[in-house]
């Protein structure tokens, strides 16, 4: 049963007048059919149908002024119960529905067609059962509004399954219980009572514990910074509530944890450390609850010795604009006149004594790479090319000065280089070995490194790091062959090199180890 | 430098800015003659006479509305009200006079009145006389509420009180009286609104007003124990609050814990929670946990009392619980 309402048409309109109905009771009608015309604010207006069907009353006659909201007469089928229970005819009928329908939309005010529609939202303040007592407002108090969302029904469908217009949680839920509720329905409602009562007197209720992870804003923040979801990090580690601490200790195992999980693995438990000067336990949950320990330490100390300078040498060039140049060497010719020259020298051959020269060589057309650096920005370039080459002893790195590297012949370079990386590793260096270098070579290939970027030797102003040979196709002359190749890594101080002379060097370098047989002259 | 007593810290305080400033005098109930309840005026009387340091009746409504009136003439009073549960009888004229004056008139009217009071429990005084009143003022825009923990900080803050062109409320902590420390030598004051960091630490940290700096400091100790690094610090002039060492602190330790000897409920601490939720939300690791007393009037059974006031190990169990522990 659809009904015809005098609609609202304007803010200051609170009345209107039947002017003409279209069609008798009993005439079928389809939906858009004008039916009524209604005069409100001195204009005429025409009320279509809102549905297919049979005008099954008029509620109010031609020449009568309502109220807004007054139900003008019904649409519906001929055999509905509502329509049968009312009985057909009309008149005295009519004016008890107007005088109640009145009553309604005086309550709430508000009342239009559109409230009319009995698919009614269960959110709606109003919803209308649109049974046989129809159209009237049904009411429901905001639990049994909200009970009625949690089980997916209506409180309209509720109202008028009850029998009642004014809902309550306990209609709601007899409803719902003899509809036989929707699966969704009935979870959240499982959901809801369990967390109600697994809630003891005294709960936090604004930090429940469950199966959701929840992370501190700095936790939250921390994650961020790093890329990570605090959701991952509570997985991983096995808590639900994520700290900041939780994420650090995440971030420095890395995918290990992950490893282990994704294959199923038993995870090994570290040993804890019993050293006495290991950092005290903070307390924490972490621990408490049982997670992951931190890695157990091995051992715990200051630096010291070669690492000690290492690590403040290093630190001190945290101001350098470091920059690194790589280039690639076809060491073919080199490395077949080193092999000769290997046999037929009665001393020591050394590869890295031709990278010396070349360096050497080079320098001397590049002065600012062979000079040093201080913090107040002045730069000393020295008219001496000392060349230091990186060697690796059992106390760690040593640099050895091959002092006026540029006035040795390759010869007298690699017996020099021999020296002093015989006593640089016998521990038997002198002091002034290892001072006065101007520039520095450092030699990662013959570790196997394939692209090594080396850092520069403080105050010095660039390192050129020399990187392992091998086999690669290459086109010579138009002809794929294999070659010798080589990569050179120059990391210079872009504060005071500029990227030209870097590359310019670089190449002069290049060049020189590709026509080997120079740098012997 | 030399070791004082509080007592004698807030003594000498009097004592030099009346000899300062002879606007300045002092009065309340037995504070002539009998040299204050607590023996804080002893003396004063005698050097510098009766016009100046005098008994008045026993009537906190007097008390209050003449330290206004005299203040309005341009004097600078110094009025003892015995307990500071006694506040409640003198809170209108603090509250709708003293602390308004100036913004009713909008002349630079000023009111520099200062009222001391003796507050806090530990002494068995019931619950009468030794309630901790900040939260009754702390929400009255243009009073000043002072609460130091140290002698040197009594003296000096009492003297910027004495000082200052508004309304101070000066608390003594009862248990402080007998309390020595160093104090220099001379003249020297300690601003009002600043706080002060009376401990650094990395961990967390705290914030303790009046006597529970101390608890907080013994607390900070037995947690340095557990490998905990606390950060205490004392605001000392609680209203207005200078809130950034605070913030600054938290964005280093990032976990916050307050403490006071007041009910938790509608305690001063929770403004502090307040400030760092607004203003350092995204530096805090945690819950920010509070200290405070029971919502209870203070018992007068020593077994209670003791029960009733926060001790070091109450603030060692809200440090671990905002660390997480």
């Amino acid at each position: 049963m659809e009904v015809l309402r005098l609609p609202k048409g304007g803010q200051a309109m609170d009345e209107g007048t039947v002017v003409e109905w279209h069609a008798d009771v009993g005439e079928r009608v389809a939906a858009g059919d004008r039916v009524v015309s209604v005069e409100t604010e001195k204009t005429v207006r025409e009320l279509p149908a809102t549905a297919d069907g049979v005008l099954r009353s008029i509620d109010v006659r031609e020449g009568e002024t309502v109220p807004v909201g007054t139900v003008l007469g019904r649409i519906g089928e001929p055999d509905e119960a509502g329509a049968a229970e009312r009985g057909e005819s009309t008149a005295v009928e009519g004016e008890t529905a107007q005088a109640v329908d009145d009553e309604a939309a005086t309550a709430d005010g508000e009342t239009g067609t559109d409230a009319d529609d009995g698919a009614t939202t269960a959110d709606g303040e109003f919803a209308t059962a649109d049974d046989g007592s129809e159209t009237r407002t049904v009411r429901a108090t905001p639990t049994a509004r909200r009970r009625a969302r949690e089980f997916g029904v209506t409180v309209a469908a509720v109202a008028a399954a009850v029998g009642t217009v004014s809902v309550t949680p306990s209609d709601v839920e007899r409803y719902a219980t003899e509809k036989g509720s929707t699966d969704a329905g009935e979870s959240v409602l499982a959901g809801c009572e369990s967390a109600a009562s697994s809630a003891p007197t005294g709960t936090d209720i604004t930090q429940p514990r469950g199966a959701t992870v929840l992370g501190t804003p700095r936790a939250r923040v921390v994650a961020n910074e790093a890329g990570v979801d605090v959701v991952t990090v509570g997985d991983a580690l096995g808590v639900d509530r994520v700290r900041e601490r939780h994420v650090r200790s995440y971030l420095d195992r890395g995918d290990v944890i992950d490893l282990f999980e994704d294959a199923d693995l038993e995870r090994p438990e570290p040993e804890r450390s019993e050293s006495a000067d290991s950092e005290p336990d903070r307390p924490g949950p972490a621990r408490l609850s049982g997670a992951r320990e931190p890695p157990a330490v091995a051992s715990e100390g200051a630096l010291d010795g070669v690492r000690a300078v290492m690590f403040e040498r290093m630190a001190s060039t945290s101001k350098y604009a470091d920059t690194t140049t790589v280039s690639r060497v076809d060491v073919t010719a080199l490395t077949s006149l080193y092999e000769r020259l290997a046999t037929s020298w009665d001393g020591p051959a050394s590869l890295t004594a031709f990278v010396v020269r070349a360096a050497a060589l080079a320098l001397s057309d590049y002065e600012v790479l062979n000079a040093s650096v201080d913090e107040s920005g002045t730069l000393t370039v020295y008219e001496d090319v000392n060349v230091g080459f990186a060697v690796n002893t059992d106390r760690g790195l040593l640099v050895p000065t091959i002092s006026q590297a540029d006035a040795r012949t390759v010869r007298e370079t690699s017996a020099e280089i021999d020296r002093l990386a015989s006593d640089a590793r016998a521990g038997s260096i002198e002091h002034e070995d290892l001072q006065h270098g101007t520039f520095t070579v450092s030699n990662a290939g013959s570790l196997g490194a394939y692209l090594n970027t080396p850092r520069i030797n403080p105050p010095q102003t660039a390192i050129l790091g020399v990187c392992t040979v091998f086999e690669q196709p290459a086109v010579v002359d138009g002809e794929v062959v294999p070659r010798e190749m080589m990569h050179l890594c120059l990391t210079y101080d872009h504060r005071v090199i500029e990227g030209a002379e870097a590359v310019g060097f670089l190449q002069s370098v290049t060049e020189r180890l590709e026509a080997p047989e120079s740098l012997l002259s | 430098m030399s070791a004082t007593s509080v007592r004698e810290a807030i003594r000498s305080a009097l004592a030099e800015e009346m000899e300062r400033d002879e606007s300045v005098f002092c009065y309340g109930e037995d504070v002539g003659d009998y040299g204050g309840l607590y023996q804080v005026t002893a003396g004063l009387q005698e050097r510098f006479g009766r016009e100046r340091v005098f008994d008045t009746p026993l009537s906190e409504t007097m008390l209050g509305g003449s330290a206004v009136g005299a203040a309005l003439t341009g004097t600078r009073p110094v009025v003892e009200i015995m307990y500071g549960d006694f506040l409640t009888i003198v809170a209108d004229h603090l509250v709708n006079y003293a602390a308004k004056m100036y913004f009713n008139y909008g002349d630079e009217t000023s009111v520099p009145l200062v009222v001391r009071t003796a507050y806090g429990a530990g002494d068995q005084l019931g619950l009468h006389h030794s309630q901790m009143p900040i939260s009754w003022f702390q929400n009255v825009p243009g009073l000043t509420v002072v609460a130091p923990s140290t002698p040197r900080e009594y003296k000096g803050l009492l003297k910027s009180a004495i000082r200052s062109d508004d309304p101070v409320i000066f608390l003594e902590h009862k248990l402080h009286y007998d309390e020595s420390g160093e104090v220099p030598e001379g003249e020297y004051t300690v601003p009002l609104r600043r706080s002060d960091v009376k401990r650094e630490g990395s961990d967390v940290t705290v914030v303790a007003v009046g006597r529970m700096v101390d608890v907080a400091l013994e607390a900070a100790e037995a947690l340095a124990g557990e490998g905990v690094d606390c950060e205490v610090i004392d605001p000392r002039t609680l209203v207005p609050l200078d809130a950034e060492p605070i913030l600054r602190s938290i964005r280093k330790t990032h976990a916050l814990t307050v403490v006071h000897e007041e009910p938790t409920f509608g305690g001063y601490g929770g403004e502090i929670a307040a400030i760092a939720a607004k203003r350092a939300i995204y530096h805090l690791d945690g819950p920010v946990t509070r200290v405070g007393a029971p919502f209870t009037p203070v018992p007068f059974s020593k077994a209670l009392e003791d029960a009733y006031l926060p001790d070091a190990e109450d603030v060692a169990s809200a440090v671990r619980e905002a660390l997480g522990g």
